[in-house]
């Protein structure tokens, strides 16, 4: 698969409208990222791709063609974990693996590829409900991507983990990713988010804000800032937002007015620790594209 | 086809290997081998003898206690099961993994196919122990009945156990699918487990009171005739082509409420909610 594309999504419980316009696509070999205030849309989408829920309106293409969720083309994390916890990782992994593919020698081989490269071997005949919660999304990882699925679906796959494990699972999508998978995050770690995927979808109120490249995303929203910490509470500036403690930020247009604000910040009787220019982040994007709708 | 076998496997090994299999079988072996060691012995002349109607009696009280415990048991433990997947969000990974389908089937034939192997190790152990004892139970059974015909009357029970599960348990789990919550569970299978206890009270009043209109009725229902008929069997108030018909229809109700059942369990798995809400959101469809 080389696409899926989710146009106009539309979906109700009951007489509430959840979603009702949501439009993204994910390509082969990169990574887009799903994101949304808490109860924006994002995991009732999802599982309309899954065919966990039916949509009630709008479409779903893989490659031109209308998309029909095949469960061995699939891996799913959920948000929650979603595991038999008095059963061993072993059991566990091999019954989800051979229900997409029953190739017990080919479920074997990746059940302990993945448990390696997860440097989570020494569990393989540990009972789940033993492991912590950060092990556990590895073994729930492990088993949405133990069949090579061509489409990757993953939310919140990176809570629970700690500095080392984040890193490793930074390090894995990157591998999936150039093997081609088409992967889908929804995740709302922003500063991740900015440095895996490649595109992005905000969703506010059940619609898409914005979809296409973080870069595309940033050019458009992005604001350059002169930013100062002192510790004298009152910034004697004018339009000087503070965002900190002690931290504050003036927005500039451009190189002439940065340069005129830096100069009379020098000036003025201040006694600053720290000036520089800063751009918005992802998280700020995101904060100014849904915190007032 | 793949997936049913894989669920149907998983589920039987987790019921065969689970502690409340063993304790069951072990209670239920030890309980009723030891009555039969005892009745069989006072036929053996240790004691005062039994009269055939107190034999019939009891025979026919331990068979529907045991179908309805068993019937019960098990189809509350696979509609137990699916809720239990439905609230700690396994489902979702089972609905990307699998058609509901093949996991509607293979939670209920693996949880049917426990209880019968429960069945044949009790039945196994108490033949044993009642063989080690020189207990005389077959041979007294075997004289209380009318027809004389001991394996006959148990296997009119084993099919009946069968389909009444299969009935009961495609029900509760299709039923059952649509809860999001555990404490919603019993809203559903309570009502139906009341049904499951007429059965036994009709049972018993064949037993007391002898044949009447009621249970003859009761014996043709899908829901009551698991032990009513059995129990009109054992008594000789039905005879060999009643019981045939009262098993097909409730084969051909089995096979139904499947049919149904599944259309249900394919929307319910994925919706969160009660049946109440269920209704509703389908009427907004």
């Amino acid at each position: 698969m080389n696409s899926l594309e989710v146009k106009n999504l539309k979906k109700y419980y009951g007489e509430k409208c959840a979603v009702s316009d949501v439009s993204f696509s994910i390509k082969s070999g990169s990574i887009t990222a799903l994101c949304g205030k808490n109860g924006s849309g994002k995991s009732t989408s999802i599982k309309c791709i899954l065919n966990i829920l039916k949509e009630d309106g709008g479409e779903i293409y893989a490659d031109g063609e209308k998309w029909r969720m095949e469960p061995v083309n699939t891996g799913y994390l959920p948000e929650e974990r979603g595991l038999f916890i008095k059963n061993t990782v072993y059991e566990q992994l091999m019954f989800f693996g051979r229900l997409k593919v029953n190739d017990k020698k080919k479920i074997d081989n990746a059940i302990d590829y993945y448990l390696k490269r997860f440097r989570a071997e020494e569990y393989k005949h540990a009972v789940v409900g033993s492991l912590s919660k950060g092990n556990q999304q590895k073994i729930q990882m492990i088993a949405a991507i133990l069949h090579s699925p061509q489409l990757l679906v993953l939310d919140e796959p990176f809570s629970g983990l700690d500095p080392v494990n984040l890193n490793l699972f930074i390090s894995i999508l990157k591998e999936l990713k150039e093997s081609g998978m088409c992967i889908l995050i929804s995740s709302h770690q922003l500063g991740i988010v900015e440095e895996l995927c490649e595109n992005i979808c905000i969703i506010n109120c059940g619609k898409t804000v914005f979809s296409g490249s973080v870069i595309d995303l940033e050019r458009k929203y992005g604001r350059d800032y002169l930013y100062f910490m002192t510790k004298e509470n009152n910034a004697d500036m004018p339009k000087a937002e503070q965002y900190a403690p002690y931290r504050y930020r003036i927005p500039v247009s451009g190189k002439e007015e940065f340069k005129r604000l830096f100069l009379s910040l020098i000036d003025s009787k201040m006694e600053i620790d720290e000036i520089g220019k800063h751009r918005l982040d992802l998280q700020e994007i995101f904060i100014s594209l849904t915190e007032n709708a | 086809m793949n997936g049913f076998k894989n669920i149907f496997l998983f589920y039987l090994k987790k019921q065969l290997t689970s502690k409340s299999f063993f304790i069951i079988t072990v209670v239920l072996a030890a309980g009723l081998s030891a009555l039969t060691v005892l009745i069989g012995s006072a036929g053996a002349g240790g004691g005062q003898e039994m009269s055939a109607d107190d034999g019939l009696y009891i025979l026919s009280m331990i068979l529907c206690m045991v179908t309805m415990v068993l019937i019960m048991l098990y189809s509350n433990s696979a509609s137990g099961e699916i809720a239990f997947l439905k609230t700690n969000r396994i489902m979702e990974i089972f609905i990307t993994s699998v058609k509901p389908l093949p996991l509607y089937l293979g939670i209920n034939f693996a949880y049917c196919i426990a209880q019968l192997l429960q069945v044949g190790i009790v039945m196994l152990v108490i033949a044993t122990v009642n063989a080690a004892s020189g207990s005389q139970i077959a041979e007294m059974a075997g004289l209380i009945l009318s027809n004389g015909n001991l394996g006959g009357v148990f296997a009119v029970f084993v099919v009946f156990l069968i389909c009444g599960y299969f009935v009961y348990s495609f029900l509760n789990t299709a039923l059952v699918s649509v809860v999001g919550r555990t404490e919603d569970i019993s809203g559903i299978t309570v009502p139906i487990s009341f049904i499951a206890m007429i059965m036994y009270i009709v049972s018993m009043m064949v037993s007391v009171s002898g044949d009447s209109q009621l249970a003859a009725a009761a014996s043709y229902i899908p829901f009551t005739s698991p032990s009513v008929m059995v129990t009109r069997y054992i008594y000789g108030y039905a005879d060999i082509t009643q019981v045939v018909l009262s098993a097909a229809v409730i084969i051909a109700a089995a096979a139904l409420i499947a049919v149904a059942g599944a259309r249900f369990f394919a929307g319910g798995v994925n919706f969160y909610g009660t049946l109440k809400t269920y209704r509703k959101s389908k009427k907004h469809a």
